[in-house]
């Protein structure tokens, strides 16, 4: 069994302010990440999953417990380039591209990071045309950023970091700024880069339709990891998720709300299409219509 | 009663030039007093650009906006006066907090106004009771607040001036579950009490369900649909055509319908859904 990707043991961070005020961001997280896992962190806003994003690529140090990222042990003795070979491995996109995009042309804002690791010319060259290939911004290679739309530019910022080759992307609500077609879009670049190039993926939304999409889901709520588990798992508890404000979807709330009523279903689905079937089913047996029909209308 | 009424609005950037684009084609539309409307639409379908207009930002270039039947530009050098009217609040407006205290912030709009002193400190209060921010807050740095907070903050700026109308450019983007329901919930009590017209732009069709009473759907710089909320989620197929949905407990909804269900179509929260399944599924009705 391989080493995990990423170690976290009791891992905590605390924020002092200017007026000895501290804030306290996590408290004790303890988690392992294994290689080409796709992983969504949720959390309401303040939760500390920012805080942890920033931990796992050496923008912030632990301030107690350990943490391990693609074999470094991350600490503040870190040399300045050990850091930097870490952040070779992890790399992040965040919410804003405007604050991500540096340069003034598509192509040479994806060579920036390829540039700095001194690759050579052809190199570069191949990085630059296939990380723009792999989010669809080929086309636009000699266009300016700010001539894009919103989630053209967020495509480029992760070109450019694709461009690096990470072992890993970190996704820090990346999709917030944009439109719902907009995160469609996104989302299926994420998938994509997991699901074809075997890219591990830690996706930080508050958003729980994307969550759904991961193979895991981290629920950060306070500083402490609240819960860790498959999306059906994390989702089917709609209680906890409400007491760390978050919503379920749609289609498990009106589940969760129909059992409070005394009602009992047989599984807890979290797609609209799982719920109906679900529902359907029940109706059916408890008017004595003869069940199946669900199988043909909504058949897996 | 209508309040505002557009007639025949048309809106181009870069005119007469070749980059010309017409972000506002012939929209008429009449907006009732006291009502909240949904304002949906894709990026780039001229939701924007119709909301500047609403308060005078950019002047329309063939139409007219008429505010209680009078045109908004008869007389231009009045325009400021109208942004006391008809409040807009942008997207992202927390990155325009910029004054030395929360409540020095909320007090700028009512300062402008040229209040005594008294009255902007009640509507200071007033704003900040709408939009759930604590009076101890009032004398902290915005700096100091978290994003929802700021946001919030921003929109109480912009009630402080007792607007007849507002109008929110995406208020709700970027934030968690919590931080939308108090968000919506400033925005409800604020018109519930002041009588005011709300437009709100949004992109959550959950959000538009709950919160509003009345929809406009825009594609392409034109009105797709307009009417109550019923009459729009009603023709799921037709949103879906421009790439737009309906509330998915409403879409739960019409897969038991197709699978035999008698339960009614024109169902938007998951409260209502429930409410009409309980009896279907052998529940008691107390509920």
């Amino acid at each position: 069994m391989a080493e995990p990707f990423i170690t976290a043991k009791d891992l905590t961070y605390t924020y002092s302010g200017d007026d000895g005020e501290s804030t306290t961001a996590l408290r004790g997280v303890s988690f392992t990440v294994s290689a080409g896992e796709y992983i969504a962190v949720l959390g309401h806003n303040g939760s500390g999953k920012s805080t942890l994003a920033k931990l796992l690529n050496g923008i912030l140090t632990p301030g107690g417990g350990t943490l391990t990222v693609s074999g470094h042990k991350m600490t503040s003795e870190m040399t300045d380039e050990e850091i930097f070979a870490v952040r070779r491995d992890v790399g992040m996109v965040f919410q804003n591209p405007d604050n991500q995009l540096v340069a003034t042309i598509v192509e040479e804002d994806v060579a920036f990071g390829p540039e700095n690791l001194g690759l050579p010319r052809e190199e570069i060259r191949r990085r630059v045309d296939d990380a723009l290939k792999a989010v669809g911004m080929y086309e636009y290679r000699n266009s300016q950023p700010h001539r894009l739309s919103g989630v053209q530019k967020q495509r480029v910022a992760i070109a450019g970091v694709l461009a690096m080759m990470p072992k890993c992307i970190i996704f820090d609500e990346s999709t917030a700024m944009l439109d719902p077609r907009g995160r469609a879009d996104v989302m299926n670049t994420v998938r994509k880069l997991n699901r074809d190039f075997g890219m591990t993926v830690l996706h930080i939304t508050h958003y729980m339709d994307e969550a759904v999409q991961a193979n895991r889901v981290l629920v950060i709520s306070d500083g402490i990891l609240s819960a860790d588990g498959t999306p059906k798992e994390v989702f089917s508890d709609v209680e906890a998720l409400r007491r760390v404000g978050l919503d379920a979807p749609q289609g498990r709330e009106l589940m969760h709300a129909l059992e409070s009523d005394g009602i009992r279903f047989s599984d807890k689905p979290i797609s609209a299409e799982e719920c109906a079937a679900c529902i359907l089913a029940r109706y059916q047996h408890a008017n004595g219509i003869c069940g199946g029909k669900e199988k043909e209308v909504f058949g897996k | 009663m209508t309040v505002l009424e557009l007639r025949d609005v048309c809106y181009a950037y870069d005119k007469g030039t070749p980059m010309q684009k017409d972000a506002v084609r012939h929209i008429s539309l009449n907006i009732e007093k006291g009502s909240m409307t949904g304002l949906i639409g894709h990026t780039g379908c001229g939701k924007s650009t119709l909301l500047r207009m609403l308060n005078g930002l950019l002047r329309p270039d063939s139409g007219c906006i008429l505010l209680d039947g009078v045109d908004i530009w008869e007389k231009p050098k009045a325009i400021s006066a109208l942004r006391f009217r008809v409040g807009l609040v942008m997207q992202y407006p927390e990155y325009q907090l910029f004054d030395e205290t929360v409540g020095a912030d909320i007090a700028y709009g009512p300062r402008n106004m040229k209040l005594t002193q008294e009255e902007i400190s009640a509507r200071v209060a007033e704003a900040a009771d709408f939009v759930g921010i604590p009076h101890s807050m009032l004398e902290k740095s915005p700096f100091e607040l978290s994003g929802g907070q700021k946001r919030r903050v921003a929109i109480a700026g912009v009630i402080a001036m007792r607007p007849e109308i507002l109008v929110l450019d995406e208020p709700a983007a970027g934030l968690d579950p919590m931080g939308r329901e108090a968000i919506f919930n400033g925005l409800t009590a604020y018109r519930r009490a002041s009588g005011a017209t709300v437009i709100v732009v949004s992109h959550s069709m959950e959000d538009v369900a709950r919160y509003c009473d009345r929809m406009i759907v825009m594609n392409e710089g034109s009105v797709y649909m307009e009417g109550t909320k019923e009459d729009v989620f009603s023709r799921a197929d037709k949103l879906m055509e421009i790439g737009l949905g309906v509330p998915e407990v409403t879409r739960l909804v019409s897969l038991l319908r197709a699978g035999g269900m008698p339960i009614p179509q024109s169902i938007f929260t998951v409260e209502d859904a429930e409410r009409a399944l309980l009896p279907l599924l052998g529940g008691e009705q107390h509920a």
